[in-house]
């Protein structure tokens, strides 16, 4: 019963940046500490995370950053017209979910600012699927929408008092008490066959949207589906799957909400969307959108692949002098070539050729 | 070709009855109502593993991927929030949280309430929804014995039929939550295992009566 550990490229952090780099994401270094008040004004962001905070030598309130996404954010230009796409490998302090303590986490991750167009909301989901897939096959992007969950209830008429306890029920798929709620509530009959059809609603990106069109596309003034589908159909052959399960906090996310989820760990290990409101909220007039990979998380279920990948192993055996095994390093060196010079193969070891040095007569010199 | 469907059953009353429902429903695995010390029972035949666990860690194996499913009751679920799905209501083993203590008790006014229990977070926010400053006295059993003894004033616990209450000269307050079993699942496992899953709901739901 005891699962096998799977394995992980141990340069998966450096691949990764190497990917983002290639769709024009450019590095971002954030100090260790931030002024606190960058996370009083936007707390129930952190909700669950907590924060370190301390003292500076001038009284001022710092914190150990718990998130890299608001420190970006609170360095944008705002109204630049210009779209500015980061990504990043740092890392964080904050409640760990898991040990309910504080911990130094990794988290990588990619954020976009600006006026973004579809495309650039498609590219970040891209981003997302080749993550996951950067790291296992056996992967899938969990993709949902707000704009679209608000619609459904503004058509269902969903109380906004009843919103949050409804979306986290729509979250833990929770059907039998989201109608035990709704009939308390005096939603309608045809407006919890809605919400109870949005909840159920999974599958590929085609299917789910001719579904969608059927079922709120005539109260959708806004178009938030077709711009959904717009977005996704260039996606379709990706491990995305849509499902309105997936919620996040509406006071800050809107459009698209995503989770990642790699078979053998029991939890999402990317996580992201569309934040514009949380911008709305910093006083910035621009759109935002991105992900965070924890890699903590996944290095607690993954092993590293910690293969020695070597092109030549040069084996000697006793006699051979320390000059003769210089040497023939320095040769191989010189070709391009790594060398690893071992008494004997271990099994670690990755390598392309094996080049064995006997001793001249028993004994060199 | 389908995976083993690995489920958490609680120990006890309970767990029986859940594995009977789950018999009906096709996923029979004779040997798991053995009597014995072994814990872990399969049938291979139908991709089904069960393990039997402490009631209270069911929630703590399916969230953390060592179960992909189980069966645990309402009160577990709502003391521990695991980040977990919540299935279905089985409607089993149902009972009430409540709010007991000696008979003709009234709440304190010039004092804070003193409340035994071994559910603190249903307690506590029970007692904040209501606007009640509560001193939660977490215990680990005999929970009826704190307002006797005169530990708390009142107590919150599982109330079934009531008979240990009043053979102690105890009476219900208040209602907290109704409570039954619960099918839950892993978030991540559901994942990769959506189309099993959601048949085993499937063929549940032709069993259950809630």
């Amino acid at each position: 019963m005891s699962r096998d550990r799977l394995q992980i490229n141990k340069n998966f952090k450096e691949d990764l940046m190497t990917m983002y780099n290639a769709y024009g994401f450019k590095n971002f270094k954030v100090n260790r500490f931030e002024e606190y008040d960058v996370y009083v004004e936007n707390k129930d962001f952190f909700a669950d995370k907590g924060v370190i905070t301390f003292m500076d030598t001038d009284g001022k309130l710092l914190a150990l950053k718990p998130d890299v996404t608001l420190s970006i954010l609170k360095n944008v230009k705002d109204n630049s017209g210009e779209i500015e796409k980061y990504c990043y490998c740092e890392s964080v302090f904050r409640v760990s979910a898991r040990s309910r303590r504080f911990e130094e986490m990794t988290q990588i991750g990619v954020e976009s600012i600006g006026p973004l167009f579809d495309y650039h909301i498609a590219e970040v989901l891209l981003q997302a699927v080749n993550t996951l897939r950067n790291i296992s096959k056996e992967s899938e992007l969990a993709v949902s929408n707000l704009e679209v969950i608000a619609l459904a209830f503004q058509v269902a008429g969903i109380p906004r008092e009843i919103q949050p306890r409804i979306t986290a029920l729509m979250g833990a798929k929770n059907l039998h008490e989201l109608q035990s709620l709704c009939e308390k509530e005096g939603v309608s009959e045809e407006g919890m066959v809605l919400l109870k059809e949005l909840m159920l609603l999974s599958g590929s990106i085609r299917q789910v949207c001719k579904r969608l069109q059927m079922l709120l596309g005539s109260f959708d003034e806004n178009g938030c589906i077709e711009t959904m589908e717009n977005i996704l159909k260039p996606l379709e052959n990706e491990n995305i799957r849509l499902d309105f399960t997936v919620v996040s906090n509406m006071k800050y996310y809107n459009g698209f909400v995503f989770l990642g989820y790699i078979k053998g760990i029991p939890d999402a290990v990317l996580f992201g969307g569309q934040y514009d409101r949380l911008l709305q909220q910093m006083k910035k007039g621009c759109k935002g959108m991105g992900f965070a990979l924890d890699v903590e998380l996944l290095l607690a279920y993954l092993e590293e692949d910690t293969k020695e990948d070597m092109d030549v192993v040069l084996l000697y055996e006793d006699g051979v002098s320390i000059a003769r095994l210089m040497e023939t390093a320095k040769e191989i060196v010189k070709e391009g070539r790594s060398v690893l010079v071992e008494k004997e193969l271990r099994p670690s070891l990755c390598y392309n050729e094996v080049i064995k040095l006997e001793a001249e007569n028993g004994r060199d010199d | 070709m389908a995976e083993m469907i690995n489920i958490a059953l609680p120990k006890g009353r309970l767990g029986k009855a859940a594995y009977k429902l789950l018999e009906k429903s096709g996923y029979d695995c004779p040997t798991a109502m053995e009597d014995g010390r072994k814990l872990v029972f399969e049938n291979k035949e139908k991709k089904v593993r069960y393990f039997w666990v402490k009631p209270s860690d069911v929630a703590i194996y399916v969230e953390r991927g060592a179960a992909d499913v189980g069966i645990v009751g309402k009160d577990i679920l709502m003391e521990y929030q695991p980040d977990i799905y919540e299935l279905m209501d089985l409607g089993l083993g149902k009972c009430k949280v409540a709010v007991a203590g000696k008979k003709g008790t009234f709440y304190p006014k010039e004092r804070t309430l003193k409340v035994a229990t071994k559910f603190g977070n249903i307690a506590r926010e029970y007692y904040r929804s209501k606007g009640v400053e509560a001193d939660i006295i977490h215990l680990n059993g005999s929970i009826e014995l704190a307002p006797i003894l005169g530990l708390s004033d009142v107590i919150v616990d599982i109330v079934e039929t009531g008979t240990t209450l009043r053979e102690n000269n105890l009476e219900v307050l208040s209602e907290v939550a109704g409570v039954s079993a619960r099918l839950v699942a892993n978030k991540a496992i559901y994942q990769f295992k959506r189309e099993q899953i959601e048949t085993m709901v499937k063929e549940l739901g032709n069993f259950v009566e809630v």
